[in-house]
């Protein structure tokens, strides 16, 4: 189990962190005076997501 | 509709349940498994539940648990890709539980369901985390519609969240994410100054009136971004807590030019004024917070909940400022009150109920919602633990209590249902005279085995809460701070300080120095008839011999241990401590009288927290 975590966390997390973050320097908001995100509505509660 | 609400798995787990929109019971798990902050699936707590209103899961309508599991690994998972090659431990010690169970919490709910009761019909379902502390925090509460803040450390990802409560609905309006968290950020000094996190906050804001708040620049100026909403955004340059096991990093260390604290070692003077600073901070950004949802809602009434919501100092300040007109604290305000919440959001927003509410009283029952015990039980469960007791009517008990408190000696009062969240409100509590000058360091030092600079809370009638405190609400779970008046303050040289040293707690600085802080500021308990009768007796009776309507309580507990749930754990605890009285419900017990080869080695039995 701790083999197989191990793999997959160096052949697949870390290359698709690196792309993130490569595609992130792009996409980066800079200078904003709020933090605050608006929310409309709770998810349904039937669902775990 | 019956309804049990769980939360488990993170911190502090708990089950909660309510009938017909009725808060009836709820109890953390540590209580019953005698571990401290114990987070596994709440099994004892939901049997209590269930036994207290003599129920069988078959009559279980819903089962609603206190956040969605799958959002909760999605931001994991998306957090540790973020960061990755950094995120290897986090990645390592998260991932086999989440694998291992937590992931597929519904079949595991329905499995745990299936053994109680083999055809069950009820619902399984599962809230927001932040909704579940929003809803514990508006629906108990006695305001038809308020504005309700969430701060917390975080749960799916929101760490902060502005809510609107009107009748029975509640609505969610903003919120900020992780790992802007103002709860990790109080967490990471929490850390940094040698004590554990999610246990140790406490500690900290205890420390903080030792120092001087010297860094807040520093920390305004480097480690966090305010904007004048409330919002926030933390710098990772200082932290490691979004990617690692440990709080904070190197560039920390650096910025205040002091190392962590190892735990247990000396406190110097810098980590007390991290500790001010840290404290005076956070309080800027609460007020912050609040002051925007009071724009935002237009509300006069706020009600608070998440661990944040803990800080009684913050929220004492908070108060004093008069941003709204009332304010209402869940007593459970952390995870725990999260099983709480979900039921309640269950109730009112997905079935539609509508709510019960009183004006003039909250529907926390005092918060006294967990096991009591009949007299026929504590009797048996004393005989079984070889206690040496006698049983007295209450006019007899209280009579004893006063005269032996007022001659300098400790109680442990073990009266009626347990406190359900942190506090211990006069049903689990070690009670002392708060105008002994010698009351504090003993009660810390021989009977809680704690640190000697922390503070102890007073109990004070509510009729007399305004002649000794600058406190003009109700406090009823001492959940605000506030000062002690003037006229009780002993005016020294000493006094007039404002630096401190760790030795100055024993410094005579009024009239109950027990339970003054150092910065004259006391962690109150209002005390009202219907809140808790006997304690209000108690207290009354405390004043009419004495003149004193104020007792120190604290919870009934040595350091690293759950307070109290059972007879056999109060025994115990009393054996195994300097308290010199014990009193559970209408028994009572004198150290003398006792065999004294019982439970020698208490203290050893629970690891430091
Ligand atoms: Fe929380």
């Amino acid at each position: 189990m701790k083999l197989f975590l191990f793999l997959i966390y160096f052949i697949l997390i870390v290359p698709i962190g690196i792309i993130r973050t490569l595609l992130g320097v792009f996409l980066r908001n800079k200078n904003s005076h709020s933090n605050w995100k608006i929310k409309t509505h709770y998810s349904d509660m039937n669902k775990t997501k | 509709m019956n309804i049990i609400g769980i939360s488990a798995f993170f911190h502090d787990s708990a089950a909660s349940l309510i009938i017909d929109g009725k808060i009836v019971s709820a109890a953390q798990e540590e209580r019953f498994s005698r571990l401290k902050f114990d987070k596994r699936f709440p099994e004892k707590s939901i049997e209590f539940c269930l036994q207290n209103a003599s129920l069988r899961f078959q009559d279980i309508d819903a089962v609603i648990f206190f956040e969605k599991p799958q959002v909760k690994f999605n931001r994991i998972m998306e957090n540790i890709i973020k960061y990755s090659p950094f995120t290897f431990k986090q990645y390592m010690s998260a991932l086999p539980e989440w694998v291992g169970g937590k992931l597929t919490l519904r079949n595991r709910l329905k499995k745990f369901i299936k053994r109680k009761c083999k055809n069950w019909k009820g619902k399984i379902m599962f809230s927001e985390h932040h909704l579940s502390h929003a809803a514990s925090a508006f629906y108990p509460s006695p305001y038809k519609d308020a504005a309700v803040v969430v701060m917390d450390a975080v749960g799916e990802s929101a760490s902060t969240s502005i809510h609107i409560g009107e009748g029975n609905i509640l609505r969610p309006l903003l919120e900020q994410n992780f790992p802007h968290s103002l709860g990790m950020l109080y967490s990471a000094f929490t850390s940094h100054c040698g004590f554990k996190v999610n246990s140790g906050e406490y500690k900290l804001m205890g420390l903080a009136p030792y120092g001087q708040p010297k860094y807040t620049n520093l920390i305004k100026d480097h480690l966090i971004n305010i904007n004048e909403d409330g919002s926030f955004t933390l710098n990772l340059k200082y932290f490691k807590f979004h990617r690692d096991l440990k709080m904070t990093n190197i560039n920390f260390n650096k910025l205040f030019k002091c190392a962590p604290r190892k735990p247990e070692a000396e406190i110097d003077s810098i980590y007390m004024d991290l500790a001010a600073s840290i404290q005076k901070v956070t309080e800027e950004i609460i007020e912050l917070i609040i002051r925007h949802a009071k724009k935002i809602t237009n509300k006069n009434n706020l009600c608070l909940a998440g661990g944040v919501a803990l800080n009684c100092v913050a929220n004492g300040k908070v108060l004093g400022e008069k941003i709204f007109d009332n304010i209402w604290v869940q007593p459970a305000a952390g995870d725990a009150g999260g099983s709480l919440g979900a039921a309640l959001a269950a109730n009112h927003l997905y079935f539609g109920k509508e709510r019960i509410f009183n004006l003039d009283k909250d529907l926390m029952n005092g918060s006294l919602l967990g096991p009591d015990y009949t007299s026929k039980e504590t009797r048996e469960l004393l005989i079984q633990s070889g206690a040496n007791f006698k049983e007295e009517d209450e006019t007899q008990i209280i009579k004893i209590l006063t005269s032996q408190i007022s001659k300098g000696k400790i109680v442990g009062l073990f009266n009626g249902r347990m406190e359900f969240g942190p506090r211990a409100l006069g049903s689990r509590s070690i009670i002392g005279d708060p105008r002994n000058k010698e009351m504090q360091k003993t009660m810390n030092i021989k009977v809680k085995f704690r640190e000697s600079f922390r503070p102890f809370a007073p109990a004070v009638l509510k009729e007399n809460c305004s002649e000794y405190f600058e406190l003009d609400s109700d406090s009823p779970y001492m959940l605000f701070t506030a000062k002690v008046h003037e006229n009780k303050l002993i005016k020294s040289e000493e006094n007039l300080k404002t630096e401190f040293s760790l030795d100055d707690v024993n410094n005579l600085r009024s009239s109950i120095p027990a339970v003054t802080h150092i910065d004259n500021s006391a962690r109150i308990q209002t005390v009202d008839e219907n809140s808790n009768y006997f304690f209000w007796n108690f207290l009354k009776n405390f004043k009419k011999e004495t003149g004193c309507p104020i007792l120190i309580n604290t919870s009934f507990n040595i350091r690293g241990e759950p307070i109290v749930c059972t007879p056999i754990d109060a025994f115990k605890c009393f054996m195994g401590t300097d308290i010199d009285i014990l009193v559970i419900n209408r028994f009572i017990m004198f150290k003398e009288e006792q065999n004294m080869n019982i439970y020698k080695d208490y203290k050893k039995n629970y690891e430091l927290d």
